[in-house]
């Protein structure tokens, strides 16, 4: 298993880097803007796409066959990716963090609660869609669940236009608050749940 | 004589090709050699022998493990080479210690550092500006590396040049030396095989035609070259395999003593692996 995440983390060293280009580009961008705090998202979002490079990143090695011919189960397999795609994603949260003390620091935009707020709400976003999207690269393969994820990015702003459609009001402060206390409990419920289907796809896959 | 792997009544059905009734036995110490065309099923056999893909019946064993059963202490104990090298493009071998450090309990630094340095391997490159020849010396290096008791080589030499094919070759014969370890290895080049197996065991679509030893092999069987008028007079059981030449017929036959009383006056040439092999295909078509 730590040789799996070893092997990945050593495979993106080069998109880390090409990552952290991006992030001090866009950083210098912000800077010029008036409400920079698009960054936040983004930087959660890029650091979650990553875990996705790894799996193309294997597929061009056919590494699952060897790595399967090694003392490897298929289980370790599913939970090394997952591991990898929550620890891209706290990286993401934290360097938005960074950038959200920063905004406060420089801009004074906001208070630093509320920007701890913004970034754990991204970081669970960022696991959702984790959840959603391994299921589907170990059905569909990397290169057709690339299509699917974008159809996965609408899907949040469809049920946004439904709910207002049919006059649904937005939560209250008080209900948000809610909502924010139980996230972590159904963060884990969904993690749990997206790995036994990602272990049933992969478990009856011939390599 | 103890069987280091034993394979029984393997079966796999695919839409377009399905492997039959599969069984052989490897003694330890011993390198046998695979031997099919493309498409026979040698990949396939490999495959379910690893578990990699699903079997439809049949058992596989290896040092008296069950191979679904006690999948990971098998394979502690086993190298794998693919016909590929299976490592990511941008990684060095140092990068590779690193990872399967982590993956074998019994792997050593030591012994992949002398191999590396034996196989003459640039530690410096990655794995992108290798040669074919060094990827597949690489493969070989990191099978070796964590001591395994038996190797598994799928299609390993194809596609090397012969000067390669032979470093190769001398490696594996050096790794059967103390008579503990043992190598399955599958190919179609028949000389290699020819040079280095004990055993040949001979797939033909799906099936297992033969699977002996290799000095019996070229002891028992033989080629009988005659014209067509005495071709008629051998019973066509005897016939394994025939080849129509310009000048008459060559026969493959089993049993070259008892044919050589039974068809007095005939001549019977001494064979080779590929010649067997060839004849046996061949047979079956006419």
């Amino acid at each position: 298993m730590k040789g799996l995440l070893i092997k990945d983390i050593l495979n993106l060293r080069k998109t880390f880097r090409t990552t952290l280009f991006i992030l001090v580009f866009y950083g210098l961008l912000a800077y010029s803007m008036v409400d920079p705090s698009f960054l936040s998202g983004m930087v959660v979002l890029l650091f979650t796409m990553v875990s996705i490079t790894s799996f193309s990143y294997d597929d061009l090695a056919k590494w699952d066959t060897f790595a399967l011919s090694m003392p490897v189960t298929k289980k370790e397999m599913v939970v090394s990716k997952y591991l990898l795609s929550i620890l891209l994603a706290v990286m993401g949260t934290l360097f938005s963090v960074v950038f959200g003390a920063l905004m406060v620091l420089f801009k004074d935009t906001s208070s630093i609660s509320e920007q701890l707020l913004v970034s754990y709400v991204l970081f669970g976003i960022a696991i959702l869609f984790v959840c959603i999207m391994l299921p589907l690269v170990y059905k569909f393969g990397v290169e057709r669940s690339r299509v699917m994820m974008i159809a996965i990015f609408a899907i949040p702003t469809f049920i946004a236009f439904v709910l207002n459609r049919f006059g649904v009001p937005m939560p209250t402060e008080e209900q948000f608050f809610l909502l924010v206390k139980l996230s972590p409990l159904f963060l884990v419920l969904c993690i749990v749940l997206s790995y036994l289907i990602s272990y049933k796809i992969y478990r009856n896959k011939d390599m | 004589m103890e069987t280091v792997l034993e394979v029984n009544h393997l079966s796999k059905q695919f839409d377009t090709f399905s492997l039959e009734d599969v069984s052989f036995q490897l003694p330890k110490g011993s390198i046998m050699g695979f031997v099919g065309e493309n498409g026979a099923g040698k990949t396939t056999t490999i495959k379910l022998i690893l578990n990699l893909i699903n079997k439809n019946s049949g058992q596989v064993k290896m040092f008296g493990l069950d191979h679904m059963k006690d999948e990971k202490q098998i394979k502690e104990q086993i190298g794998v080479v693919f016909d590929n090298s299976h490592f990511h493009d941008h990684l060095r071998p140092d990068d590779i210690a690193k990872i399967m450090r982590n993956i074998f309990q019994n792997w050593d630094d030591a012994l992949f550092t002398n191999y590396l340095k034996t196989f003459k391997l640039p530690l410096n490159k990655t794995v992108k500006e290798y040669s074919k020849g060094m990827k597949m010396k690489l493969s070989i290096a990191t099978a070796l590396s964590h001591h395994p008791k038996l190797l598994l080589l799928d299609e390993a030499t194809s596609g090397l040049d012969p000067i390669v094919r032979n470093e190769i070759l001398d490696i594996l014969l050096d790794f059967i030396q103390d008579e503990e370890r043992s190598i399955l290895l599958s190919s179609h080049i028949t000389s290699d095989l020819e040079k280095i197996a004990d055993y040949i065991t001979f797939i033909h679509d799906g099936k297992i035609v033969f699977s002996e030893s290799k000095d019996e092999l070229i002891y028992e069987y033989g080629i009988m070259k005659c014209g067509i008028e005495d071709f008629k007079k051998i019973s066509k059981s005897d016939i394994v395999g025939y080849r129509k030449g310009q000048f008459g017929y060559e026969v493959l036959v089993r049993d070259k003593k008892e044919m050589e009383k039974k068809y007095r006056g005939f001549v019977i040439d001494h064979t080779n692996i590929e010649e067997i092999i060839l004849f046996h295909v061949r047979g079956e078509e006419q």
